[in-house]
């Protein structure tokens, strides 16, 4: 009869049918359904979740890194002024009609004419385009009417009114006193040019009659632009030079593009409006340097070499590290700080993941006989992985340098943490390189690649390995935009 | 040090940490490695197959879970193991049958088993003691199967089932002689399991 007492003597009875039931059932196996399986194996795709937002995030960290590099944002260009920009414009050849000779002068040989149809430039200063003024006590004379027929020059011009709505130049030749003719587009380009000028637009005191006798004006009309061929420039004022046989109607020259001004071509140059282009606001990038913060976040992966102590009781052997970059060593720090000028001081928080798996061959033995030797010496080892998440604190400094106008970023500097679930810190230098990209007026985005190696070393959990840390990471950096 | 990582499995360290890793390669080997043992081990727990595959799922997404907690890789098969049998107790108390059969089992005045026949009917067919095992209570069962099979003492039994021991004994005794009562109800002679 079974009894039910608490002892040990029931315990050796059941022994032997302990080992019977045990040998039955030692290699009772049962396969899974495949469905099983499948079931079973993508329940754990959470890891491969894992493993596939790893990958999504070093891909989008990657995009914006080279996106960063091959589509600079230049921060150091100022734009062209409008006014310079204008002023530029006016001072290509606009009109160059031709004269066969210098003595046959039909029409005023202008070379580099700058058209009396809008205001004369007086200088680019700044950015901003100045209407030369001639002093107050120069008699104001008409310039050009758009009708009628009116001198250039009362004092000094040898121009006659002509019938109709044409001004011409007769054909009495005017010779400066020079060897130059008159109204070269040269001298002429040199006298509306000139703020010291005082004469009025068109003459300089060196221009005198002489006494070259007249010559019958070739009796050829005048035309207009609109009676030329078509040219095949599409400059904004004819700019092809003229056959001769065509002379140039300034009058009726017209220029294509130019909006209708709003002053009267009459006034005198002095009565002008100065035209003043005011630079853009949003053109000359503003630098605001009141907030002096910076705030980055650093994706880290994590590379170690380890040692063994020399000190150690044990011998380790299969000593391995998981793969770098691979999910496993993948930790983060978070930084914020101050800049001042070229330095920034930064504190910081993050995790750490410390990977190390080795055997430890201890200095214990057991006999395990076999068929050879029935005394056999085995070494007692033991397989050791340590897979630990080390939160860490720390805090650093370093120095930025702006290179190639500022749009690349190199740092070096140092950084101590403290690991408190195992009390280690870790001395380490730090160096990095990065581009600078612009998010708003105010707030501008730093990328950038920073290695960071340990000075000293950390322990392993059982104090039997020295790990040389060495740190890489991905630096995103938000701060307000400044010079530095 | 590898730099983009390792594509075999060598020891079971390296699968072991393979797993930590979330390395889907490891994760497969090492349930190749583990599923037709694990699940045969539901199977002696449970009633049915599907008991039995609903255990041993369960199981395995504990251990591929809480696989980093395993600091000893070579020591990974008794800690499968040890989740296995864990997550089949678990089981077996969310889902406690009331154990109405037990009163008419104890009413069979049957003569008592002896170890001998229990014995020899572990020497039996596999399938017909499967069988066996699951026409006992769940609570029977479970107890026949850590006792007699897992090894585990009558103490450690009421500490994993949090019952007193004497319950424990009580209970492996009335599974014993109702495995043999099954065994006369199936027609298996004494004569012909001593021969």
């Amino acid at each position: 009869m079974v009894s039910n007492d608490m002892n040990s003597w029931d315990e050796d009875p059941d022994e032997l049918l302990r080992q019977r039931w045990q040998q039955t059932f030692a290699e009772f196996e049962v396969p899974a359904r495949p469905s099983l399986s499948r079931r079973i194996l993508n329940t754990s795709a959470a890891g491969q979740q894992h493993k596939r937002v790893s990958r999504i995030v070093n891909r989008l960290l990657l995009l914006l890194l080279s996106g960063g590099l091959l589509y600079p944002v230049q921060l150091g260009e100022k734009p062209e002024p409008t006014g310079h920009y204008a002023a530029r414009r006016l001072r290509t050849p606009l009109i160059q009609p031709y004269s066969r000779s210098r003595d046959a002068l039909s029409t005023v040989p202008i070379r580099k004419f700058k058209p009396l149809l809008l205001p004369v430039i007086d200088s680019v200063v700044n950015g901003s385009v100045s209407v030369w003024q001639p002093p107050a006590h120069l008699p104001t004379a008409p310039v050009i009417k758009a009708s009628g027929v009116e001198a250039m020059a009362k004092r000094r011009s040898p121009l006659q009114p002509l019938p109709g709505n044409l001004i011409g130049f007769d054909r009495r030749t005017v010779v400066k006193s020079g060897s130059n003719p008159l109204f070269t587009g040269r001298l002429l380009a040199k006298l509306v040019r000139s703020p010291r000028d005082n004469a009025p637009i068109g003459l300089s005191d060196s221009v005198a009659f002489s006494n070259y006798k007249q010559q019958p004006a070739l009796k050829r009309p005048l035309i207009g632009l609109n009676d030329l061929p078509p040219l095949p420039d599409s400059s904004l004022l004819v700019s092809q030079t003229l056959s001769d046989a065509f002379p140039v109607d300034i009058a009726r020259l017209k220029p294509k593009g130019i909006p209708s001004l709003s002053h009267e071509l009459g006034v005198h140059p002095g009565q002008l409006p100065t035209i003043r282009s005011e630079p853009q606001a949003s053109s000359v990038p503003v630098a605001v340097r009141h907030s002096r913060w910076f705030v980055e976040v650093v994706p880290l992966s994590y590379f170690q070499w380890m040692s063994t102590s020399p000190v150690s009781t044990v011998y380790l052997s299969q000593v391995n590290t998981p793969a770098a970059f691979s999910p496993a060593t993948w930790g983060y720090q978070i930084n914020g700080g101050i800049r001042f000028r070229r330095w920034q001081a930064h504190l910081s928080m993050g995790q750490l993941r410390r990977w190390a798996y080795y055997t430890v061959n201890e200095n214990r033995y057991r006999v395990e006989p076999s068929q050879t030797d029935p005394h056999r010496l085995v070494r007692e080892t033991q397989g050791v992985a340590e897979n630990v998440a080390l939160p860490m604190v720390g805090a650093g400094l370093s120095q930025q340098t702006l290179l190639a106008q500022d749009r690349y970023i190199v740092e070096v500097g140092g950084q101590v943490s403290y690991l408190p679930t195992r009390d280690q810190a870790l001395l380490g230098l730090r160096g990095g390189a990065g581009r600078r990209l612009l998010l708003s007026q105010h707030t501008e985005l730093r990328v950038g690649l920073t290695v960071e190696y340990g000075l000293n070393r950390l322990l392993s959990e059982q104090h039997h390995l020295f790990i040389h840390p060495l740190v890489v990471g991905i630096r995103l950096r938000i701060q307000p935009r400044s010079n530095r | 040090m590898a730099l983009f990582g390792r594509t075999s499995y060598k020891t079971l360290t390296e699968l072991v940490v393979g797993c930590q890793q979330r390395q889907p390669r490891a994760q497969r080997a090492f349930y190749e490695r583990y599923q037709a043992r694990m699940l045969g081990i539901c199977v002696r727990y449970t009633r049915t197959v599907a008991e039995a595959e609903d255990i041993f799922q369960e199981a395995f997404l504990k251990v591929f879970t809480h696989i980093d907690e395993l600091t000893k890789p070579e020591s990974a098969d008794s800690w499968v193991k040890a989740v296995v049998v864990r997550t089949a107790i678990n089981y077996y108390h969310r889902t406690t049958r009331p154990q109405e059969h037990l009163t008419s089992y104890e009413a069979i005045h049957d003569p008592p088993a002896s170890d001998d026949h229990l014995q020899l009917l572990a020497n039996h067919d596999l399938e017909v003691i499967l069988g066996l095992l699951a026409r006992l209570p769940d609570t029977y069962r479970l107890v026949v199967n850590l006792y007699l099979i897992e090894g585990y003492t009558h103490a450690e039994i009421a500490a994993l089932l949090v019952i007193p021991e004497a319950t424990v004994r009580s209970r492996f005794s009335r599974a014993r002689q109702l495995l043999l009562t099954f065994v006369n109800q199936h027609g298996i002679q004494r004569h012909e399991l001593l021969g």
